[in-house]
């Protein structure tokens, strides 16, 4: 088994395009499959989207062509699967159809919302990643001492308190209390958002980053706890520590290169609780982002919008999950350079 | 001259969870005393799994959070604190560790083996390296990528990085083929020649004789009798009963064993002896064949086994030497139907031996007696899996009423593998495969249980495989040896 | 040599006692509650908390103290109820998985697929498929929340059968089903209920998220998320004890079944588990 593989980097390479093929491979396949369930979801509906969008008082007033056009433009009459067909048809040409709440195509809604969230959620991430990262090392340092205490009851608190929750209390200190940041929307109502700039935007996204920053590195915390104690009790440690290495010299020599790797993994595995969380959280801050458009979008039974943000959030949780894949398949040297399985 | 280390009254104990936060303390050394003078290497000899590991920690400071310390330890003459060691250990006293798992998995090794990064720390390694014969690729290596002997190498000149004056080697040849434990072990002789005190601590009696100067017999936490190498030629030169029955245990003295099971065997043995023409047709006659057996793990990886042929006849036992990595315990899973070949056939008398429910005629011994045991289970279920042990079997392994009740993790791997033997004992049994079965105990358990095993094997016409690296032990207790 | 410490065992035991005790009282007292929770008292309206009302009034006068209690009496039985059926789903699944090859390549694709999407959006989406409502909610968290226990139970019960224990008792004559019970069951079962008392907490937080969202139960039902998705247009007038209390106690309960789960966890596991 411990063969090595010396001399052999083609085999090497070739093996690392084989992993990244198939690693591709199952995203599509995993992406046909998100799709086709969405579609059949939302298609199951009991609620009528013509009188849920329309409303009832105006479709009595139609005509029958009319109701027919209506009819016909909402998909009502075809069956499931050919809608689907046509759906999955025009979305590889690039085209994700109309919204029926914005009247414009989707893939604008999306780009324009998406660039609102991508700003919250990429703060986010980040400082989630990093603060949990540092925090979750200083307590598996100090297993069982205060800071381990402190930073672990941090990480069991906020891991459960919904995110909502805790953007209502920001709102209400900050907001109402404090008056330090704006109670709601991206931008300034009453303002023309060629006129925003950049600052009052930065502005507005300070207190739903904050929220969601706060929810997000408990998981990271916690897992990084875990595993620099784990580490910490490991056989090298051990000889480390007969060698004369100081526990700063451990830590930093060997703890945190023996347990960044399941780190990062986790945090590009965590993209779909951080988009989860930001659902909550604009709804909460009124943000203008793919979150609430989501949910608008649930509300109003448009089913193409909700559709191309399904499977948009979809796309961005397997690109994360195969980003910590290829992380590992890469970085990793008994992976990289040794026989084992990938 | 005055000792390097001193060792007085020296105590470890740790505690333990149990099952539903029940807490146990373990007392793993109880009252230990040695010295070491420079320029002398010094074995600590004691069963397997008696907290020897434990000691080289506590001399080295570096106890697990639940384990404490009592005694005096005096490293050149005066008290070595906390404070001491800490400033000495990894410069003046240095550790040995067993394996690979001791080098951070994720640090090539030219970066990980010198202490710090001024170059002449990289320097005094690359010499290092030349005299213990690494090539220079070995610095650009990761740990997983050494090979055992290797391994060896890369932690001797860890070792070596300064000028240590206390050495301390924790078992660091298990699992080491003969030629290489050697070769280990000389290098450890080399250190001590050249003015380090060397203490080594180990299972293996055999390979601490030949290369140390006093041997330290630890048993039950306490050492019982310090002697000289020398002394270990003639049974009388030793006092104490244990240290005597552990030479008589040896397999070059006779692989003896005294304790009533002893005399219960002797007893049966001349029994056999004397009606062994009767007793041959009181057994059926047959036999357990491998025929051009091969074995890979997964496609295109290399055949572990290639096209091999055995036989192993009712009443007979074959002993297989072969270094490890030779697929030897793969072929016991395959003849047990454990695992099936690429290609080849096991035939039982003659018929392919197919996968079947019930009891298999075909058992096989584990060498780890502890993976092969329910860590859930009572040790009185688990020996009743197959059906109820007859008393004399139970009896004959020494097995004692009060471990019944016990979980395998508070039994020591001899006590466990006396389960696995006599639970795969059943009328059943045609054919035992022993792999490494001894290898983990210490000689006394090795000998109690070959010797029991040998007499019910021939009583029943049981057919044995045994498969060891230990020769000496294989011409002791087989009729006949294959080498693969 | 035994020195059993008793004063850990019974601490936790002692500790655990009382958090069942607080959830029955929570499920007691709001069906208690379920009336006053709904009673509007116009004389009585925005009080902020005071002797008369604990955790004040809101704008219709309701008393929040009784509704804070029902809503997380409904996120009890709701927590209790799903978080069970999806353990269910979880140990058939694992099994299913360990079972053969392809199986287990259906589950795995399953899973993946469930944890592909968004939880979020993926309870919106069951939830508009069957209607919205109680239902919604229920089938929603039901079929969201299994795929890692059902990841936790498959490889216990792979890494199971690859132990030579097991192996070796086939080989001494137990049947499968003998192996089943004898081995795996003592294993597996503490894993799927400490599994199963963890997932409540998810359970209760997704639950009370769809519904203060619009897609769960249905506004007359004074559940937290609607007592939440309230209260923000009447945050800004100051009123924070709507938002506050009723939010601080669905913490505090989601808290105790996570302490309650841990320590379960500990009792089974006391070495592995780091202090």
């Amino acid at each position: 088994m411990k063969k090595k593989n010396h001399g052999k980097n083609t085999s090497g390479k070739k093996r690392i395009v084989l992993f990244l093929g198939k690693n591709v491979l199952h995203a599509i396949l995993l992406i046909a499959g998100v799709s086709v369930v969405t579609f059949f979801l939302v298609i199951q509906s009991p609620i009528d989207p013509l009188s849920a969008n329309v409303g009832q008082a105006a479709l009595g007033a139609m005509s029958e062509a009319q109701l027919e056009q209506l009819k016909e433009y909402w998909g009502v009459d075809t069956p499931a699967f050919t809608r689907f067909l046509h759906w999955a048809g025009d979305f590889l040409r690039g085209d994700m159809g109309v919204s029926l709440l914005y009247r414009r195509a989707v893939s604008d809604v999306i780009g324009e919302k998406l660039v609102n969230s991508l700003l919250l959620m990429v703060t986010a991430w980040v400082t989630s990643g990093l603060l949990g990262f540092v925090l979750g090392v200083i307590a598996g340092a100090n297993t069982g001492k205060w800071q381990d205490k402190l930073i672990k009851g941090y990480a069991v608190l906020t891991a459960s308190t919904p995110a909502y929750w805790i953007g209502l209390l920001l709102l209400l200190v900050f907001g109402v209390w404090l008056q330090l940041f704006p109670v709601g929307l991206g931008v300034p109502i009453g303002v023309a958002s060629e006129e925003v700039t950049m600052l009052k935007r930065l502005h507005h996204a300070v207190l739903p980053a904050l929220a969601l920053s706060i929810t997000g590195a408990s998981s990271v915390i916690l897992h990084t706890r875990e595993k620099l104690a784990e580490v910490m009790e490991c056989d090298y440690m051990l000889y480390a520590r007969a060698r004369g290495e100081k526990k700063t010299q451990m830590i930093m020599g060997h703890g945190i290169r023996n347990i960044l790797l399941p780190a990062m993994t986790l945090q590009f595995a965590s993209i779909g609780e951080i988009f989860g969380g930001s659902v909550l959280i604009e709804e909460v801050f009124s943000y203008p982002g793919l979150g609430q458009a989501a949910v608008s979008a649930g509300l109003g039974s448009d089913i193409p919008l909700l559709m191309g943000i399904t499977v948009i959030s979809a796309l961005l949780i397997f690109a994360g999950n195969m980003t910590a894949n290829i992380l590992y398949g890469v970085i990793d040297p008994r992976i990289r350079r040794g026989g084992q399985r990938l | 001259m005055k000792p390097l280390l001193q060792i007085e009254h020296y105590s470890i104990s740790f505690r333990q969870y149990q099952r539903g936060l029940w807490q146990r303390e373990f007392t793993a050394v109880s009252d230990l005393n040695l010295k070491v003078y420079p320029g002398e290497l010094v074995a600590v000899v004691g069963a397997s799994g008696s907290g020897k590991s434990l000691l080289a920690h506590g001399l080295l400071g570096i106890l697990p959070y639940n384990a404490y310390a009592k005694g005096t330890l005096r490293y050149e003459g005066k008290p070595l604190t906390r404070k001491r060691i800490q400033a000495l250990r990894g410069r003046e006293i240095v550790l040995i560790p067993q394996s690979a798992s001791f080098l951070d998995p994720l640090m090539k090794v030219g970066r990980q083996i010198p202490r710090g990064s001024r170059k002449a720390e990289a320097d005094r390694m690359r010499q290092m390296f030349r005299q213990y014969r690494l090539e220079q690729e070995v610095e650009e290596k990761y740990p997983f990528e050494l090979s055992g002997g290797m391994t060896r190498r890369v932690l001797l000149t860890a070792a070596r990085m300064e000028e240590p004056k206390l050495v301390i080697a924790d078992e660091p040849t298990p699992g080491l083929h003969k030629e290489l434990a050697v070769l280990a072990l000389g290098h450890l002789q080399e250190m001590a020649r050249q003015g380090a005190g060397v203490l080594l601590i180990t299972h293996e009696l055999e390979q601490a004789l030949a290369v140390a100067d006093r041997i330290v017999v630890f048993w039950d936490g306490k050492s019982i009798e310090e002697r000289s190498a020398g002394d270990f030629k003639r049974e009388e030169n030793l006092t104490h009963p244990y240290t005597r029955a552990l030479w008589r245990a040896m397999p070059r003295n006779g692989f003896q064993c005294e304790t009533e099971t002893e005399i219960l065997k002797s007893e049966a043995e001349t029994e056999i002896l004397e009606s062994e023409t009767g007793k041959k047709e009181g057994y059926p006659q047959g036999s357990l064949k491998a025929r051009e057996l091969s074995f890979s793990y997964g496609q295109g990886s290399k055949n572990v086994l290639e096209s091999l042929n055995l036989t192993v006849k009712s009443g007979e036992v074959v002993g297989l030497m072969a270094p490890s990595g030779f697929g030897k315990t793969t072929l016991c899973k395959i003849l047990a139907g454990y695992e099936k070949p690429c290609q080849g056939t096991v035939l039982m008398d003659g018929m392919p031996l197919l996968p079947k429910r019930g009891y298999a005629p075909v058992q096989m011994i584990w060498q780890h007696a502890i993976l092969a045991l329910d860590p859930k289970m009572r040790m009185k279920e688990s020996l009743e899996e197959g059906g109820p042990v007859s008393e004399e079997i139970i009896k004959g392994l020494g097995i004692r009423k009060e471990w019944m009740n016990r979980f395998p993790a508070e039994l020591s791997g001899g006590e466990l593998q006396r389960f696995c033997i006599a639970r795969a004992l059943g009328p059943g049994t045609r054919f035992l495969l022993a792999d490494e079965m001894t290898a983990m105990l210490d000689l006394i358990s090795q000998c109690q249980i070959w010797k029991f095993l040998l007499t019910e094997a021939k009583e029943r016409g049981i057919g044995i495989l045994a498969v060891s690296h230990d020769q000496e032990l294989l011409e002791q207790v087989c009729t006949r040896i294959e080498t693969l | 040599m035994r020195k059993p410490s008793w004063n850990q065992r019974a601490k936790t035991l002692w500790a655990a006692a009382g958090i069942l005790l607080f959830f029955l009282l929570v499920v007691i007292g709001g069906s208690f509650c379920a009336k006053r929770a709904l009673v509007s008292d116009f004389s009585a309206v925005n009080c902020p908390p005071g002797r008369a009302h604990l955790f004040g009034t809101d704008w219709l006068g309701r008393d929040m103290f009784s509704r804070t209690l029902r809503g997380l009496s409904i996120s009890v039985l709701l927590g209790i109820g799903t978080a069970a059926a999806s353990a269910g789903i979880a140990l058939i699944l694992g099994i299913l998985a360990a079972m053969s090859k392809r199986l287990d390549a259906i589950v795995s694709y399953l899973i993946d697929l469930v944890m592909g999407i968004p939880h979020i959006l993926l309870l919106v989406l069951i939830s508009l498929a069957v209607g919205r409502g109680l239902k919604g909610v229920v089938i929603g968290v039901m079929v969201t929340h299994w795929p890692s226990l059902a990841r936790v139970i498959r490889g216990e019960i792979l890494q199971l059968k690859e132990q030579p224990y097991i192996a070796a008792a086939k080989k001494l004559g137990k049947g499968p089903w003998g192996i089943a019970v004898c081995h795996m069951l003592p294993n597996v079962l503490p894993q799927f209920l400490t599994g199963m008392i963890l997932l409540f907490p998810h359970a209760v937080l997704h639950e009370s998220s769809i519904t203060f969202l619009g897609f769960g139960l249905s506004a007359e039902q004074p559940a937290i998320g609607i007592i939440l998705s309230e209260s923000m247009k009447y945050l800004i007038l100051g009123n924070w004890w709507l938002a506050v209390f009723p939010g601080a106690f669905l913490v505090i309960l989601v808290l105790m079944f996570q302490y309650l789960g841990e320590s379960l966890q500990r009792f089974f596991d006391p070495a592995g588990f780091h202090r």
